[in-house]
């Protein structure tokens, strides 16, 4: 639910900030050389990008809504 | 030839081969995915050839052929190219444009040319030359830019110069292209390291010793 969520908040937060559109490929080539890292059959290299794709974006999700939120309060 | 096998979850051992390390790895940084094409390992090769090339070409793009230089003067001193040279191949233009360029010599593969910076229009110092502002030129001297060359001209630590202008033309595009061409460089440096001594395959029984779990669970 919470992975529903996030996915479904990162187009939103892309629209505010449409430079946050670069994060998209480079977060995925990470996600992707970082698992093949780690395995070396495909499936699991690409269940390992996966997760690793959630938590990164999650990690920037999280953060870009605390500066965002704080710009609020900075004005 | 080096093997190695890791035991797996399913009781099948997986095997690889490296092959000969050192020439895998020396590959891996020429050429992002050869080490690992070299070994056979066909599929992670084309993933690594394919992200971290894609990635280095993709900010070289976004920087409009600028983003990857090799400068080391004190009032520019590009640290970024170390991890950028660690993609190999497609950031050596940048180490023959410095060689070319470093006596003062215009660099090879001109992408554009630019005012002077003793140009009497202040406006127009290290300003692009372009068909409707060429009337403005007073005489032949230029500044060149060039594919992966250093800013020419003078360089100021503070000031107006040519990789200010750079900055101003290309404003977001040419930070997010350095920072591309960086994380392909790192992320081929992972690379490597993964055609040198193979995967780091954690066990069953290393996943439980990190997660505090006894042995056999």
């Amino acid at each position: 639910m919470l992975m529903v969520n996030l996915l479904g908040l990162s187009p939103m937060l892309a629209l505010v900030t449409p430079q946050m559109w670069y994060a998209v490929p480079l977060v995925v080539a990470v996600s992707l050389v970082w698992g093949a890292t780690r395995h070396e059959r495909l499936r699991e290299i690409a269940g390992h990008s996966l997760r690793s794709l959630f938590w990164v974006l999650t990690f920037m999700m999280v953060v870009f809504a605390l500066i965002y939120i704080s710009g609020y309060f900075t004005q | 030839m080096t093997e190695i096998v890791f035991p797996q979850d399913d009781g099948q051992p997986l095997t690889v081969d490296l092959r000969n390390p050192y020439l895998a790895a020396l590959l891996a940084w020429l050429i992002p995915g050869a080490g690992h094409f070299y070994q056979r390992r066909r599929a992670k090769g084309a993933l690594f050839c394919i992200c971290i090339l894609g990635t280095f070409l993709f900010g070289l793009g976004l920087g409009r052929g600028r983003v990857v230089y090799a400068s080391f003067d004190s009032e520019d001193f590009r640290w970024q190219f170390v991890p950028q040279l660690a993609c190999g191949a497609v950031s050596f233009p940048a180490l023959a444009q410095k060689i070319v360029t470093q006596d003062g010599g215009d660099p090879m593969w001109v992408l554009c040319e630019r005012f002077p910076g003793n140009h009497p229009n202040s406006d127009l110092r290290f300003s692009k030359i372009t068909p409707e502002n060429q009337d403005q030129k007073r005489n032949d001297t230029t500044i060149k830019d060039g594919f992966m060359a250093p800013p020419a001209g003078p360089k100021f630590a503070r000031g107006n110069d040519v990789l200010a202008k750079w900055h101003f033309d290309y404003r977001h595009d040419f930070e997010m292209g350095t920072l591309f061409t960086i994380v392909a460089g790192l992320l081929n440096l992972m690379a490597i390291y993964d055609a040198f001594v193979g995967p780091a395959i954690l066990t069953r029984s290393q996943k439980n010793r990190l997660e505090g779990q006894p042995e056999g669970s």
